[in-house]
């Protein structure tokens, strides 16, 4: 099994979001990302599906998984009919390695006969430098080709962080 | 030519009780796939396995910068929870004699990055005593300090390692 690389961004200096654009064929692909940090405190790393590279933002958002917190027992992550939907954990922050790393798994965005999934985990530290992680899932309940996937914090720019698409392939 | 590469295949050494290797985390990537397989142990009792990082110096870390958090799923149905926020390594998953054992897929980021904390994820099987347990695990090393191996002990020393395989893969990231 092959990944083979479709799009990549370097965030150095800040923008508002990522676009990561080529879910174009039905292989599933996989995003990984790492030093995800945000310009300001407090700020939460989410996501879109782009729809002929616009982000979708209608409330078809579905999401599951476990969250985990190394200060605590072990969360539920669960939400419905959400107009985007959660990479990161919890709030990260502008402090040393307040940031956002993991990887995520794409299914069926190319197929408009089939919701768009996702499978992923993540990590972060927050932005009281408390450690999260997501194991989680989300569908995007509508029947269209998705072309790739928006990343942004939920309030603020993207201050830095590596953010790349690959192609899963047989060989 | 895949953007995850092998970067080294190790066998476990027969007969220790603590299996890292190291010098396999470079500044070539910032994200990594290690992936162990068919780890067993001599003794027929099962055991856990703690993980730790390597220092640049070859040393494993043992500074109380642990936090981590592993979520451990039985097939009777009941779940276990560990964690800490200051500890000296990673409780923990489990091996035991072979054919049962341990084997793991963990994502690691940012090792070598000495502005960054050292990240993991992991999701592990293992087979011991004629039951499972599952484990989901996250982690990091709160500290900037440049790791360059990883890798785990036998809590306790009680028995020593028998079999198994880490290989370590490179996801490399084309500008």
């Amino acid at each position: 099994m092959s990944l083979v690389q479709i799009a990549t961004e370097t965030v150095t200096s800040a923008v508002s979001y990522v676009d990561l654009i080529g879910t174009t064929t039905d292989d599933i692909y996989m995003i990984a990302f790492n030093n995800v940090q945000p310009a300001t405190d407090a700020t939460q790393l989410v996501c879109r599906v782009l729809v002929n590279g616009n982000p979708d933002t209608s409330a078809e958002y579905d999401r599951a998984g476990r969250q985990f917190r190394t200060h605590t027992s072990v969360g539920t992550f669960a939400g419905q009919n959400e107009t985007f939907t959660y990479l990161g954990g919890a709030q990260s922050g502008t402090n040393t390695s307040e940031t956002n790393q993991g990887n995520v798994y794409l299914y069926n965005f190319n197929n408009s006969n089939e919701f768009s999934f996702a499978t992923f985990e993540t990590i972060t530290t927050d932005y009281a430098q408390r450690s999260y992680g997501l194991k989680a899932g989300f569908i995007q309940t509508e029947l269209q080709a998705c072309n790739g996937l928006r990343i942004y914090f939920s309030s603020g720019n993207i201050a830095s962080g590596t953010f790349t698409l690959y192609r899963q392939v047989s060989s | 030519m895949s953007n995850l590469r092998l970067i080294n295949e190790t066998e476990v050494t027969t007969g220790i009780s603590e299996f890292y290797v190291n010098n396999i985390f470079t500044d070539d990537f910032d994200i990594y796939k290690v992936v162990f397989n068919n780890i067993s142990t001599a003794s027929s009792s099962s055991c856990n396995l703690f993980h730790r990082f390597v220092d640049s110096s070859g040393i494993a870390v043992t500074s109380s910068k642990y936090t981590f958090q592993t979520l451990q799923i039985r097939d009777d149905g009941v779940s276990a929870q560990y964690r800490g926020d200051a500890n000296t390594s990673v409780s923990r998953v489990l091996s035991d004699l072979s054919p049962e054992g341990h084997s793991s897929t963990n994502w690691i980021y940012n090792p070598t990055n000495t502005n960054s904390y050292t990240y993991y994820t992991g999701q592990s099987m293992s087979g011991i005593s004629s039951v499972l347990r599952m484990g989901q695990q996250i982690c990091v090393l709160e500290e900037t300090s440049k790791i360059t191996g990883f890798g785990f002990f036998v809590n306790g020393a009680t028995t020593t390692f028998s079999t198994g395989v880490m290989r370590t893969y490179g996801l490399r990231v084309d500008a």
